[in-house]
């Protein structure tokens, strides 16, 4: 397996082994472990594509993206704590207060026993805090399966641990596209669901797929699921080649999870439309993908705030990356 | 000075070799840089100029194989050819996007017509058109009526095309011809290639809403060409425009994202301190436009490996008509005052692109058409019926 991509054939044969590990053991943490995720941290930054997509699929909650940060940030282990998202504001989910005391408000994803440490963004850079003085309490709001913690409290500057900026920077990328590789999941997820029902479904003597405007509203769905699987490629792939810019992998990856977004966006509001009454019943597979995929599309920056950001670098003359797809990915200078 | 080893050339050096020449004769080059309020023959005859000079230096030759007045090298150096020519600043010329979409289906379906008409093509000396269209055919584009018969070591067409870009200073036009029953469908269709000078020819220029004459109607009465002017087998043009749509769909995008790249870039270069929804909208069409680059330049690669893409290849159009329209969608919502008021030369230059952005859901194939194979093909959805 090469550092920067993982060929066709590669990544089907991991995906069947995820599937069927999934298929078997029914946890993301235990999959996860039973493949070896974490070696691919370092061997194959990619392949960590298709667990999340995966688990995105069968909305299953995994630690695996903190286990990645916190690698990235040359961690033992630590929760990722991420803010919580107010319309256009970015606030931090901490601040330093005077000087002295930090102040936190966050939430993380913990469907195990709460690691003893979370690493939480500042303004600029990241602090890993002991989640022994904070207050946790539950928070499962919208997705109510998603094993959300909410932590809150103040503690005194002494007892946190600044991370290294560049580290740092890194991690939020890495984070980014494994988030939009997990909501690019839920979308093919919703897209399938959709496109049984309307397949199976009939009224007026036909198939519910029959009519053009169902048809051609899964269609779009679909364009935006590869429009966004294009651009996660091309995400985790800069990521593990050593010659691409931290500044480039940076763009991808506000890039990659926006498209992702977009994507969820897409599939779920055709999905709830096309899937009429049945696919607003409790029953319905289609609600706990819809509350999953909406939490996860407001962490580190929701669509509108990713496009945004890309839109202020435009206009500052902010050096964007500019790939090029006519050079295979084997031809490139530090594939390998 | 062109490139010595053309066969030898990687993407990356022709794409250094070629930033180094549009350095060196920028000087000379100035007219092409240029944006201008014209008719788009004028527009064409410059560009023809420009493909003249690239042609003499050898830089458009590249990727083309000698056959067909090329150097030879692999056809993804044309890519890089359009890549580096817009960052550089330059609008590619009109004429490569019919080179790129007819060029590779007419060496592959009729290598003898490639031979003898890309040369002067190459060259800027002759632009060609191409011939699918017709009222009441044109998403139906199998329900043709445009008449071909063989006459002896002739074929005899009359009829009527529509919508064919270029047509009014092209001198060659692919023609799609039904020589089947009116039945027949898709089984009765022949592409021939017609010399648009001959008798019994007639073009039409249809005025766009932004005043070009970018499209014409073309009416053949009587038109005699000979036998040998046949692009693949009789009863077999279908093969060929599907094989042709592939380019049109896919690659053409390519050159497409590279344009829309540069008018991103100059768009940003106009908005300063924009609030989050301005800045989201400006985002949201380089993401697009990164989409269909990533995309297109992948399509590519594949396309020039002899792989078929079929019905993938309108997920890349689509992308294509979002990339396009959102761009100069987002330039008119930044910029109203400029985009309706303005009257400075630029301005009539981007009110001209956003109404050909809109015709970017329309031809080769309509985004009706390309959602209707993508829920047929992609996602074998229940036929409408």
């Amino acid at each position: 397996m090469s550092h920067a991509d993982l060929t066709g054939d590669e990544a089907a044969a991991l995906r069947e082994s995820v599937q069927t590990s999934i298929a078997r053991l029914g946890d993301a943490e235990a999959v996860a472990d039973n493949i070896g995720a974490l070696d691919l941290f370092n061997e194959a930054l990619p392949a960590l594509a298709v667990f999340f997509e995966e688990f995105g699929r069968h909305h299953l909650v995994s630690t695996l993206i903190d286990a990645l940060v916190a690698h990235t940030l040359g961690l033992e282990s630590a929760a990722v704590a991420y803010a919580l998202p107010r319309c256009g504001i970015a606030d931090p989910p901490g601040a330093i207060r005077g000087g002295s005391s930090l102040r936190v408000d966050a939430v993380l994803r913990a469907p195990g026993a709460l690691p003893s440490n979370a690493v939480v963004p500042l303004e600029k850079g990241a602090v890993v805090v002991p989640l022994s003085q904070l207050r946790t309490t539950t928070a499962d709001g919208f997705d109510r399966n998603g094993a959300w913690r909410r932590i809150d409290g103040e503690l005194p500057e002494v007892e946190v641990t600044v991370v290294d900026a560049a580290d740092w920077a890194r991690a939020v990328a890495l984070a980014r596209l494994s988030l939009g590789s997990e909501i690019l999941g839920v979308a093919l997820q919703i897209n399938a669901i959709a496109i049984e029902h309307v397949t199976s479904r009939h009224q007026f003597g036909k198939p519910l797929g029959s009519f053009q405007t169902v048809r051609h509203r899964l269609a779009e769905a679909h364009v935006a699921i590869q429009a966004a699987q294009t651009v996660l490629n091309l995400g985790w792939t800069a990521a593990a080649t050593s010659t691409i810019t931290a500044n480039d992998v940076a763009v991808y990856a506000v890039a990659a999870k926006a498209a992702a977004g977009r994507a969820f966006e897409s599939a779920s509001r055709t999905a709830n439309q096309v899937c009429g009454g049945l696919g607003l019943t409790a029953e319905h597979s289609l609600p706990v993908l819809v509350r999953r995929g909406s939490a996860l599309n407001v962490l580190l920056g929701d669509p509108t705030d990713l496009t945004a950001a890309i839109g202020h670098a435009l206009c500052a003359a902010h050096p964007m990356p500019l790939n090029d797809p006519l050079v295979s990915h084997d031809d490139r200078v530090g594939a390998h | 000075m062109g490139p010595a080893t053309v066969e030898e050339l990687s993407v990356e050096q022709m794409r250094a070799g070629f930033v180094d020449w549009l350095t060196n004769e920028a000087s000379a080059l100035q007219e092409f840089r240029e944006e201008r309020v014209e008719p788009i023959e004028e527009r064409w005859a410059r560009s023809a100029r420009f493909m003249g000079m690239l042609y003499d230096a050898g830089w458009n030759r590249q990727g083309w194989p000698r056959e067909v007045g090329g150097v030879g090298g692999p056809a993804i150096l044309r890519n890089a050819l359009y890549d580096e020519l817009e960052r550089a600043g330059y609008r590619v010329p009109d004429q490569y996007i019919q080179l790129e979409v007819q060029g590779p289906a007419l060496m592959k379906f009729a290598p003898h017509i490639a031979a003898k008409l890309m040369p002067a093509a190459l060259r800027g000396d002759e632009m060609w058109a191409q011939g699918f269209s017709e009222p009441e055919a044109g998403s139906d584009l199998a329900s043709l009526r445009c008449r071909a018969v063989h006459d002896g070591d002739e074929y005899v067409i009359n009829g009527q095309k529509t919508w064919s870009s270029y047509a009014v200073s092209a001198r060659w036009m692919g023609v799609l011809t039904r020589t089947g029953t009116p039945e027949s469908r898709h089984r009765g269709l022949t592409m021939l290639e017609v010399d648009l000078q001959s008798p019994g020819v007639e073009v039409r220029p249809v005025a766009l809403a932004n005043g070009l004459n970018e499209v014409a109607e073309v009416f053949f009465d009587d038109v005699r060409m000979p036998a040998e002017n046949l692009i693949g087998e009789e009863n077999g043009g279908w093969a060929f425009a599907m094989y042709l749509l592939q380019f049109e769909r896919a690659n053409y995008g390519w050159m497409r994202q590279a344009h829309i790249s540069r008018r991103l870039t100059e768009l940003a270069s106009h908005v300063t301190d924009p609030d989050r929804l301005a800045a989201s909208t400006l985002g949201g069409a380089w993401l697009a436009n990164l989409a269909l680059r990533t995309r297109s330049g992948e399509t590519a690669q594949r396309l020039f490996a002899g792989e078929t893409i079929g019905p993938e290849a309108s997920i890349d159009k689509v992308l294509l008509a979002q990339a396009e329209q959102s761009m100069n969608d987002a330039y008119r919502d930044l910029l109203p005052a400029e985009f309706e008021f303005g009257t400075e030369k630029h301005d009539e230059i981007w009110r001209s692109e956003w109404y050909y952005s809109r015709a970017a859901s329309i031809y080769g194939g309509a985004g009706e058409v390309q959602r209707g194979i993508i829920a047929d093909r992609l996602l074998s959805l229940p036929k409408e019926r």
